[in-house]
C-alpha cells in the first residue's frame, strides 16, 4: 500500500531540498572563489605589465600606451604637428612588416595627430598626391619630396606636385 | 592627469545624473533603490546628452562649455516642466545596507578603474575608433561628419553611433584639454552602473541573501576580470552590457508606465552606443511589449512612447549615416550558408585561443537556452539568444575575413551578454534551492 501523496512528498522533499541547497551553494562558492582567484590573477598581471611598460618593445599590433615605441611615435608626431596647419593632408609611410605593422603604426600616428588628415602610403609609391609626407622608421627617397625636417627615424617632407 | 581633467571627470557623471533626473517623474518605479535611481538617471542623462550633442553638431554649433550647459539646462528644465503636475513617485524602497557582496563588487569596479588610469588596459579600439573620434570632435567642438566621411577614415568605423566619443570629448571640453586618462577612466562609471543594475535585479528577485551577495560579487568580479585582462578600458562594449542589465528590473516586474520608460531609455542607450546596440534595442523592446501582452496590459500609448524614444536615437543616426555616406560596404553582404563551416571552426578556435580571458565564464552562455524553461526568465533568454544569433548572422554576411573577425570580436561580444546571463543564473538557482521570495514578482 502506498503512502499518501502529501506524506510521501514531505518525507522525500526535505532531504532532496537539503542536498539541492548544499550542491547549489557549493557551486556558487566554487564560482565565487574561481572568479576571485582569476580576478586577482588579471589584476596582478596588469600591474606587472604597467610597471614594466618602459621595457616593452612589441610589434605595432600589440602597442600600448606608455611603451617605448608609442612614446617614440608620440615625439615624432608632436614635432610633425608643430610644423603643419590644421587639416593638412599628409601621407604616412613606415616599414612594412608582418601582422600589418604599417597599418597599426599609421592608426597610432593618426590618433596622435587628429588635427591633420593622415593617409597611409604603401610601397611601391605612386605619384604622391598629399601636400606633405611623414616618413617613420625607414629610409625613403622619392623625386617629389623635399625635407621640412629630417631626424633619425622621423622625417617630414613637403611634396612637390607632379610637373 | 591634470587637476582640471580630474575635476571634469568627476563633474560629467554628476551633470548627467542631474540631467537625467529631470525625467525622474516618468522613469523611476516605486521600488527602485536610490543607487539604481541614480544609475538610471545617469543613463537617461547620457541619452539626452547624446541628443544635445547631435543636434548642435547638425546645426554646426560649437560645443562650448556654456553652449552645452545652456542646452542641457534648457532641455532639463523643459522635461521637468512637462512633469510638474505628475505626482511624485511614492517610494517604497528601503535604505540599502552594504554587505560583503557590495564590498567585493565595489573592489572589482574600483580596481578596474584604477588600472584604467594607468592606460595599460586601454582597448586598442580606443586608439583606432573612439579616442581618435573624440580627439577630433574636441578639436572642432562638434561631431565632424565631414572627417568621418573621408574615404581613408573607413578604419574608424565612421558609421557607428557617437555617444562614447561625445562623452570623451565633453570631458576634454570641460577640462580645456584632451587627456586620455580622463577619457578612459570614465569607463569605471559604466562598470559601477552595471554592478548597481545587477544588484537591483537580484535584490528584487533572489530570496536567499547568500545567493544575492555571492551572485553580485561573481558578476562584478567576472566582468572586471575580463575587462582588465582583455584591455577593455575605453571600450563601448560596456555600454551594451549596461543597457541590457539596466533593462532587467523592468523586464522582471509587472509591466508599468515607469517600466516602459526604463525599457525605452535602456534601448535608446544601447542604440546610441554601438551598431550592435540597435538590434539589442529592438529585442528588448519586443520582449517588454510581449510581457505587456501576456499581462493583458498592452497599450498603444506605451508602444508609441517607447517607439518615439528609441526612434529619436535610431532615426537620426540612420539619416546621418545615409546623408554622409558613412555606411561601410564591408559591413553588409549576402547571407552565405557556405561560410558556416568557417564560422564554426573559427568560433571553436576563438573559444580555445581568444576567449581565455573569460577564464571559462563564457560557458555560462550555455545556460541561456535552459533559461527558456524558467517562465520569468524566458523573454530575457530570448533577448540573449537573439542577440547571439545576430552576431553569428553578421559573421555569415560581413564582407571581411571571417576568421579574423570572429577571433578579434567574439570575446568582446560575449561581454554584452555574460553579465546578464550570470544574473539570470543566480535568479534561476534561487528558484531551485532558495527559500520562496517574500515579495514575488510575476513574470
Amino acid at each position: 500500500m502506498g503512502r499518501p501523496p502529501a506524506q510521501a512528498g514531505a518525507s522525500d522533499n526535505l532531504p532532496s531540498m537539503v542536498v539541492k541547497r548544499l550542491v547549489g551553494n557549493a557551486l556558487v562558492c566554487g564560482t565565487l572563489l574561481w572568479s576571485a582567484l582569476k580576478f586577482s590573477f588579471e589584476e596582478k598581471e596588469a600591474l606587472r605589465g604597467a610597471r614594466s611598460a618602459l621595457s616593452r618593445n612589441e610589434a605595432p599590433v600589440l602597442w600600448r600606451f606608455g611603451t617605448p615605441p608609442v612614446l617614440e611615435l608620440t615625439r615624432c608626431m608632436d614635432r610633425v604637428r608643430s610644423e603643419l596647419a590644421r587639416d593638412s593632408i599628409v601621407g604616412f609611410v613606415s616599414a612594412e612588416g608582418p601582422s600589418g605593422d604599417q597599418l597599426f603604426r599609421w592608426r597610432w600616428a593618426a590618433f596622435l595627430a587628429p588635427e591633420i588628415h593622415l593617409l597611409e602610403v604603401h610601397d611601391p609609391v605612386p605619384p604622391l598626391s598629399t601636400a606633405f609626407l611623414v616618413v617613420y622608421g625607414r629610409e625613403f627617397r622619392h623625386r617629389q619630396i623635399e625635407p621640412v625636417f629630417e631626424s633619425p627615424g622621423c622625417s617630414l617632407f613637403r611634396v612637390r606636385p607632379v610637373s | 592627469m591634470t587637476l582640471p581633467g580630474f575635476v571634469a571627470l568627476l563633474l560629467l557623471p554628476c551633470l548627467l545624473v542631474l540631467l537625467g533626473r529631470s525625467l525622474s517623474w516618468a522613469t523611476i518605479g516605486a521600488d527602485d533603490s536610490l543607487p539604481f535611481r541614480t544609475a538610471f538617471h545617469g543613463l537617461v542623462g547620457m541619452v539626452l546628452f547624446h541628443h544635445i550633442a547631435q543636434v548642435l553638431s547638425v546645426a554646426k554649433v560649437s560645443w562650448g562649455p556654456s553652449t552645452l550647459a545652456f542646452a542641457a539646462g534648457l532641455l532639463g528644465a523643459g522635461l521637468w516642466w512637462l512633469g510638474r503636475r505628475v505626482p511624485a513617485t511614492p517610494t517604497r524602497a528601503t535604505r540599502v545596507k552594504p554587505d560583503w557582496g557590495d564590498g567585493l563588487a565595489a573592489y572589482a569596479v574600483l580596481s578596474f578603474t584604477a588600472l584604467s588610469g594607468t592606460l595599460w588596459i586601454t582597448t586598442p579600439d580606443y586608439v583606432y575608433h573612439w579616442g581618435i573620434k573624440a580627439r577630433r570632435y574636441f578639436l572642432i567642438e562638434r561631431i565632424d561628419f565631414e572627417y568621418l566621411s573621408l574615404p581613408w577614415n573607413w578604419v574608424t568605423h565612421p558609421d557607428y553611433p557617437n555617444l562614447l566619443a561625445e562623452l570623451f570629448a565633453f570631458i576634454a571640453i570641460a577640462a580645456g584639454r584632451f587627456e586620455d586618462a580622463s577619457a578612459v577612466l570614465f569607463t569605471g562609471v559604466f562598470l559601477a552602473a552595471m554592478a548597481i543594475a545587477a544588484r537591483e535585479t537580484m535584490a528584487r528577485t533572489v530570496a536567499s541573501p547568500f545567493l544575492r551577495r555571492a551572485g553580485l560579487a561573481i558578476v562584478a568580479l567576472s566582468f572586471a576580470m575580463f575587462g582588465i585582462g582583455q584591455q577593455m578600458a575605453g571600450a563601448a562594449d560596456w555600454m551594451i552590457a549596461l543597457a541590457l542589465l539596466a533593462a532587467l528590473p523592468a523586464l522582471l516586474r509587472t509591466p508599468d508606465s515607469s517600466g516602459d520608460l526604463q525599457i525605452a531609455f535602456a534601448a535608446a542607450f544601447a542604440a546610441a552606443s554601438k551598431v550592435e546596440g540597435v538590434p539589442l534595442a529592438g529585442f528588448v523592446v519586443v520582449a517588454h511589449l510581449t510581457r505587456r501582452l501576456m499581462h493583458r496590459s498592452f497599450s498603444l500609448r506605451a508602444v508609441l512612447l517607447i517607439a518615439a524614444i528609441v526612434s529619436s536615437v535610431v532615426v537620426p543616426w540612420l539619416a546621418l549615416v545615409r546623408h554622409y555616406g558613412l555606411l561601410q560596404k564591408f559591413n553588409v553582404g549576402a547571407f552565405e550558408v557556405a561560410r558556416l563551416s568557417v564560422v564554426a571552426s573559427a568560433t571553436l578556435e576563438a573559444l580555445r585561443l581568444a576567449c581565455w580571458r573569460w577564464h571559462g565564464f563564457y560557458w555560462f552562455l550555455l545556460l541561456a537556452p535552459l533559461m527558456l524553461l524558467e517562465r520569468r526568465l524566458r523573454l530575457i533568454a530570448g533577448v540573449v539568444l537573439l542577440q547571439l544569433a545576430f552576431y553569428f548572422y553578421v559573421y555569415l554576411t560581413a564582407q571581411v575575413d571571417t576568421r579574423f573577425l570572429i577571433l578579434s570580436s567574439l570575446p568582446r561580444l560575449f561581454l554584452h551578454l555574460i553579465p546578464t546571463v550570470l544574473v539570470c543564473a543566480v535568479i534561476g538557482l534561487d528558484r531551485l534551492i532558495g527559500p520562496r521570495p517574500t515579495s514575488p514578482e510575476p513574470s
